[in-house]
């Protein structure tokens, strides 16, 4: 009753594309961020702490 | 150079700068979002009370809720929030790059220019010039200057990095990036126009490519205006009050990349159980529920780095609003994707709950986010403590115990409507309220609650403008410096474009997408070939790796570094999620049958009296999409095709029914009956809320525009027929004498060139659309009572 058109059958290759992609830069930026040198963790997570002259 | 970044130490290997940061403009956006926080908050709580008292739009066009919801919504999203945004941007990029804004003219520009945006804005909206789309309602002129301003900012944003004495980019100018460059690709589309006068224009999108475009657009200014600047915020200004840093560094790089690549999927779920053909309706749900991981994860990081400091929650007010407003992003996050399962939507869509949710975001997540911030940067910036802490603390209160009335109040008014309006009896043949007003007149008392919990939350938030005021009167502005040894980006590790994509790691990491998706979609011999053409690059890749020795994850590190390459990057991320889901739809082709419908344009009365409708902001309250569920059809009759309103510019299938569905109003009810319902609402429908809009029976109509009109809309691909101007007007012209001679016969003279005459004309064609069903059309399953 309520069957909705679905306009092209290509048109599904979409959605495979979207989640091959997401599923590679998800994976990739965790490991990446997994492997990350604690050093360079300590350095970016400080950026913020610069003191200014009025601290 | 600007004058005040001057060496202090001529040491070659210790030269320190000292630079002074442009904080006057800093402090100039932080004023502008109280001044227009209380001004959005204002409207809100009017609109409110009109929902409880219809009479609180004191009979007047301009204090309408069509008009007014869009001067609202704006205001709060593009004034509050977005001078919010600013000011925490131009604070932090400033600081976590070393170096002052490039451009203190650029920077004044932005302001001044994003000012005057708001102003024209609530002049116009109120006085009804309305391109009639949710979030972009703002006409073309005030469009274009939209788009200057932003790029303005962009501009100066993306010079001062280029210009910065800090080698890599912090997590939080990361999501500015992102912000920058989204909200120009969504906010250019979404206002692709062709005017046809001064204060008038057609979307190039029509029907259901309008509404796709629309809420790629709609939910993305949520995602890309509303969530990453303030996330950006977050990461910055939450470890400045706690004094350590982000609790997971790591975990703010994986939340990065994947809120860039999920979002900008998302924006169907807006149109769920739609016209909207059914694979995007199933990409959006999918992607929003994947939104539910890396939400949580910021939400978690954001509240982790409060560890071994929440003793500081109960006394600082700084924290507190932090704390509470994470966990709002953490409630809102989760109740978003939720609200995007189809059978659940279903139940909320087009009901309060919906709100509700919006407002547990912007006022927990974006206003207290603000109010965490002002209250931090205010004594630093003014170099001034807070004048009373504890009024302070009233303000977290009376925010807090407001926003809950006001989401409980949404929550069950929603599900009540919800329920009702679906519920059915005698086996799901009959409706079980039929009068659509028994969901309102059930749901009214909430109402009241609602307009009390704004009432009290801009309470609050007046209160903050009092005692920032107290805090920084007769004070002299801080001009904030710091020294620092320039880390500047070594030429070594300097990344162009061509060297940052046409690279080892990235063709190979294309190469084994395509073939994964060719082994994914193809069969037979090519589905063969793509497996193993996966395994040869993997293989491929590694032998590579071990002769050339080389550490690919330099090539990650240097792209941290070097903001031109990671803005593409960023931008490739949005915009494959915005092409795949855009393109196979604005391709299809609009004149062939959509599901068995052929539609033919508007006449010439009926459109303007659709461009009336869009003018008074009717689709606030109203839908025009039966969707593909029985409550919807057993009320309304056969649900929305996608051919019916392929020729709509723009579509208007609504995204709130405060007032029942319109698609099928045509010829259900006589003339007459419209003349006396637009007239006096209550007349009709005791109990209704809907203003009445005695304008349009003294106002007259304007046909002299149709001609031009008709013809932007011929070159946008609507099959009107030939004709002379003065055809078309002799058109308009007998429609309306016809109409007007039914009133007079039925007891209501009206001269013929009256607004309200062109107004029902376009309201007794809503599903009469003269459609002519093709033979060879694919039938659509008849919808059955």
């Amino acid at each position: 009753m309520f069957r909705r058109i679905i306009v092209e059958d290509w048109e599904r290759i979409t959605a495979l594309l979207g989640w091959f992609l997401f599923a590679f830069v998800f994976i990739s930026s965790t490991v990446r961020a997994i492997r990350m040198p604690k050093e360079a963790v300590r350095r970016m997570e400080n950026l913020p702490f610069e003191r200014e002259s009025h601290e | 150079m600007t004058p005040s970044a001057k060496t202090l130490d001529t040491h070659p290997n210790a030269a320190k700068i000292r630079i002074t940061y442009n904080d006057r403009v800093v402090r100039q956006f932080l004023l502008a979002t109280l001044v227009w926080g209380v001004v959005g908050m204002l409207v809100g709580v009017l609109l409110a009370t009109q929902l409880a008292f219809w009479q609180a739009n004191l009979n007047t066009s301009w204090l309408t809720f069509g008009r007014l919801r869009p001067l609202h919504t704006n205001a709060v999203i593009f004034a509050f929030v977005g001078n919010m945004l600013f000011a925490g941007v131009y604070y932090s990029t400033q600081r976590l790059v070393k170096a002052r804004m490039a451009s203190d003219a650029l920077s004044a520009i932005h302001f001044w220019g994003w000012q005057l945006i708001i102003v024209a804005a609530a002049i116009t909206l109120p006085l009804g010039f309305s391109r009639g789309k949710e979030y972009a309602e703002l006409i073309w002129p005030i469009n274009i200057a939209v788009a200057v301003i932003w790029l303005v900012f962009g501009w100066n944003f993306f010079w001062t990095l280029r210009r910065r004495n800090e080698r890599t980019l912090y997590v939080a100018v990361w999501f500015y990036i992102a912000t920058v460059i989204t909200v120009t690709v969504l906010y250019v589309v979404n206002h692709l126009q062709i005017p046809t006068s001064l204060t008038h224009a057609y979307p190039v999108f029509g029907g259901v490519q309008d509404a796709l475009v629309q809420w790629w657009y709609g939910h993305n200014a949520v995602a890309f205006f509303l969530t990453t600047p303030v996330l950006g915020i977050m990461y910055y200004f939450v470890p400045k009050a706690a004094g350590r840093p982000v609790y997971s560094y790591r975990l703010s790089i994986v939340h990065f990349w994947s809120i860039v690549f999920l979002y900008i999927w998302a924006g169907p779920h807006h149109l769920l159980n739609t016209a909207l053909p059914s694979w995007l309706q199933s990409l959006g749900m999918v992607f929003s529920l994947m939104l539910w991981a890396p939400s949580w994860g910021g939400m978690l990081n954001g509240l982790l780095t409060l560890r071994g400091c929440w003793n500081r929650v109960r006394t600082e007010p700084v924290l507190q609003f932090f704390a509470a407003a994470i966990t709002f992003y953490g409630m809102a996050t989760f109740e978003g994707p939720l609200l995007s399962i189809k059978s659940l939507n279903a139940l909320s869509h087009y009901t309060d709950w919906t709100v509700g949710h919006v407002h547990s975001a912007a006022l927990g997540w974006n206003g207290f986010m603000a109010a965490g911030m002002i209250y931090w940067l205010v004594p630093r910036l003014w170099n001034r403590e807070l004048y009373s802490k504890n009024w302070a603390q009233m303000h977290f209160w009376l925010g807090m115990v407001g926003i809950l009335l006001y989401v409980a109040a949404m929550w069950v008014s929603g599900i009540t409507q919800g329920l009702m309006l679906s519920a059915t009896k005698e086996a799901g043949s009959v409706l079980a309220y039929p009068n659509f007003l028994d969901a309102v007149t059930s749901t009214r008392w909430l109402m009241h609650m609602r307009a009390l919990g704004g009432a009290l939350y801009m309470a609050g938030f007046i209160l903050m403008g009092w005692n920032i005021f107290k805090s920084i009167r007769g004070a002299a502005p801080l001009e904030n410096h710091v020294e620092v040894v320039p880390e500047p980006v070594e030429a070594a590790s300097r990344l162009g474009l061509k060297s940052g994509f046409l690279n080892p790691p990235v063709l190979y990491s294309l190469g084994l997408i395509l073939c994964a998706i060719g082994w994914g979609t193809l069969s037979g011999l090519a589905g063969g070939l793509c497996l193993w053409g996966m395994i040869a690059v993997v293989v491929v890749t590694l032998i590579h790796k071990e002769v050339t020795g080389t550490l690919w994850t330099e090539w990650y590190d240097r792209l941290l570094a070097n903001a031109l390459p990671f803005s593409a990057l960023t931008t490739v991320a949005m915009l494959v999620g915005g092409v795949v889901q855009l393109l196979p739809t604005i391709l299809m082709d609009k004149n062939r049958h959509q599901e068995g419908i052929n539609m033919e344009p508007y006449s010439a009365l009926q459109l303007y009296g659709r461009d009336l409708y869009v003018q008074e902001g009717c689709y606030n309250c109203h839908s025009q999409m039966i969707r593909t569920l029985a409550g919807d059809v057993l009320r309304y009759g056969a649900y929305s095709k996608i051919g019916e309103s392929i020729y709509d510019y723009p579509f208007q299938w609504g995204s709130k029914r405060t007032g029942p569905d319109l698609a099928r109003i045509g010829a259900k009810y006589p003339n007459i009956w419209h003349y006396h319902h637009m007239r006096d609402p209550r007349q009709i429908s005791p109990g209704s809320t809907m203003p009445a809009y005695p304008w349009l029976f003294s106002k007259e109509a304007d046909l002299s525009v149709l001609p031009n009109r008709i013809a932007v809309l011929r070159k946008l691909g609507v099959p009107y027929p030939e004709q002379s101007d003065a055809e078309i007007l002799a058109d308009a012209k007998a429609d309306a004498e016809r109409i007007a001679a039914d009133l007079g016969t039925a007891g209501a003279p009206i001269n013929p060139n009256r607004e309200i005459v062109a107004l029902i004309a376009y309201l007794q064609r809503m599903g009469k659309s003269n459609a002519r069903p093709l033979a060879e059309a694919p039938t659509a399953a008849p919808a059955t009572k």
